[in-house]
């Protein structure tokens, strides 16, 4: 136990001292802000918000900040295991067979080129202004990542190893499981670690235009009442959440493909 | 070459196959609602009544995109040479950075509205979010150079101009296109949610959709996402050309890593 909180410690000295210049330069910009606005800013508080206001309003906001979040990095969270569930079933699929990958590429290459945003509307007339349709959209705008880098790594076993699963008899599904799925494993994760930044972003845009609820509601609610420090904390709310995300799913990853130390 | 070929017939009537299929499904059979999913007919009736109207809407959204686009590439070459000069840009910018692009950016854009505003907004927002998957490409393939070849730098006493020229150019140019692969996609997602929020002056094919949403005809939905992922896809495949031709020592692979 003792030692664990050791190596924690040690972890984290070593993450500051990797990122000190990087550090104090944030925290110089966010002193020169606040003074900036104590002295020289004319426009006042409510047009562009210094640090303590943002802390104040986002304190005063804080029961809307906590049910935006639970909303919002709700529906990313479900959006995010959905797609992951969903790229790596369809992206087997289509790995197995030559035919099946070459004749869909034209489709995956228009799906992977359009700008998700247009489709949001197509979401929400589908699912509604609630909970369902930014679930959906999250996963729609995450999927795509996980699902051709599951394409890519099934595919990039070397022959050799195939030659091996001859020899030794193995089925196709043996290989899949035991061979296959292992040499696409880092694919897989680096695709699951874009998707994580998508699936935040999803959920989102679909805020934006349809339920008017979660942090991407308030956002545009927040602007349209002028209140810009609740807008800074609901999007501080949304950094912190996202970085969050993203150090749980690369610590989990990191399990998965303990060997690759370049992806961690 | 034979590969090539039994590629392309396969793609082709791999298409014929989906878009057949679609047609079966929805117009042919109606086992599938239109007001559900719309068939091909009644989404090509739609494009072709709200003709003009996709038209006009088009022109500000393709130039904020392509406009956004150019911005983020000058801007991230030019960051990537300077962080690659001076070590301690680096070492200050580079985790910001780095961290800057793990967090949904597109959550910026009503502010750019709110504190820039007008067309302006339009263009910094898809540069904002092109930015980012362009940069990161640059710096990573800029980045990396073998210990062989930085001993031969090193023994030929090159400059650093010419290292960037004859090595380190060469060697990052397939991350760069995938990175511009990347961001050409993510611009366009920045002009359209811009839209979506707001931007310029109540046009652009964002508001086109958000129009359709409101008077919740799918049909129309479909038309503008069809004409957009074909844009898209027509500028991805430019540039898979392009790569292609410039890098012509090695297999173009048609999606970013």
């Amino acid at each position: 136990m003792k030692r664990e909180s050791k190596t924690a410690i040690s972890a984290l000295r070593a993450w500051v001292s990797r990122v000190r210049l990087s550090l104090a330069l944030v925290g110089l910009t966010v002193i020169c802000w606040q003074i900036y606005s104590m002295f020289f800013n004319e426009m006042g508080d409510q047009y562009l918000p210094s640090p303590m206001t943002t802390l104040q309003e986002s304190y005063l906001h804080r029961y809307d900040l906590a049910e935006g979040l639970l909303y919002t990095g709700g529906s990313a969270l479900a959006g995010l295991v959905c797609a992951v569930v969903v790229g790596v079933v369809l992206g087997a699929l289509l790995a197995e067979s030559y035919y099946v990958r070459q004749g869909f590429l034209p489709a995956i290459v228009f799906g992977y080129a359009l700008p998700a945003a247009v489709l949001a509307p197509v979401f929400v007339i589908w699912f509604g202004t609630g909970l369902m349709s930014v679930i959906a959209f999250s996963t729609w705008i995450s999927f795509f990542s996980v699902f051709v880098n599951t394409v890519t790594g099934l595919t990039a076993a070397e022959e050799e190893f195939e030659q091996l699963g001859d020899l030794l008899g193995a089925s196709r599904w043996q290989m899949l499981i035991h061979v296959r799925l292992w040499v696409a494993l880092p694919f897989i994760a680096s695709g699951i670690r874009v998707a994580v930044t998508l699936s935040v972003v999803g959920a989102i845009i679909a805020e934006f235009i349809a339920t008017g609820g979660g942090l991407g509601g308030q956002i545009v609610r927040g602007l349209f009442e002028f209140q810009l420090g609740w807008v800074f904390g609901v999007l501080a709310t949304i950094m912190l959440f996202s970085i969050a995300l993203y150090k749980l799913t690369s610590t989990v990853l990191a399990y998965a493909t303990p060997t690759d130390e370049s992806l961690s | 070459m034979y590969a090539r070929v039994r590629d392309g017939t396969v793609s082709v009537v791999g298409s014929a196959l989906v878009l057949t299929g679609w047609y079966v499904a929805t117009d042919l059979t109606g086992a599938i609602d239109d007001l559900v999913f719309p068939g091909p007919t009644s989404v090509f009736e739609n494009l072709q009544q709200f003709q003009s109207i996709v038209i006009s809407n088009l022109l500000p959204t393709v130039q904020s995109a392509a406009i956004g686009f150019l911005i983020a590439v000058v801007a991230s070459i030019l960051l990537a040479v300077a962080l690659l000069y001076d070590s301690t840009i680096r070492e200050g910018l580079m985790p910001i950075l780095v961290g800057t692009n793990s967090v949904p950016r597109v959550t910026l854009a009503p502010l750019i509205i709110f504190y820039i505003g007008g067309t302006p907004a339009r263009y910094i927002i898809a540069a904002w979010v092109a930015f980012f998957p362009i940069f990161l490409s640059v710096v990573d393939g800029l980045e990396q150079i073998e210990e062989d070849e930085q001993n031969l730098l090193r023994s030929l006493n090159t400059t650093y101009r010419q290292e960037l020229r004859y090595f380190r150019l060469p060697n990052a140019l397939p991350l760069i296109f995938d990175g511009l692969k990347t961001g050409i996609v993510f611009a366009t997602v920045g002009a359209v949610v811009g839209e979506f929020v707001g931007a310029g002056a109540g046009d652009g094919i964002g508001y086109l959709a958000l129009a359709a949403l409101q008077a919740t005809n799918l049909s129309l939905a479909f038309s503008i996402v069809g004409v957009m992922g074909v844009i898209s896809a027509l500028a991805f495949f430019v540039l898979l050309v392009v790569q292609d031709r410039v890098i012509h020592w090695q297999e173009t692979s048609i999606f970013p890593e």
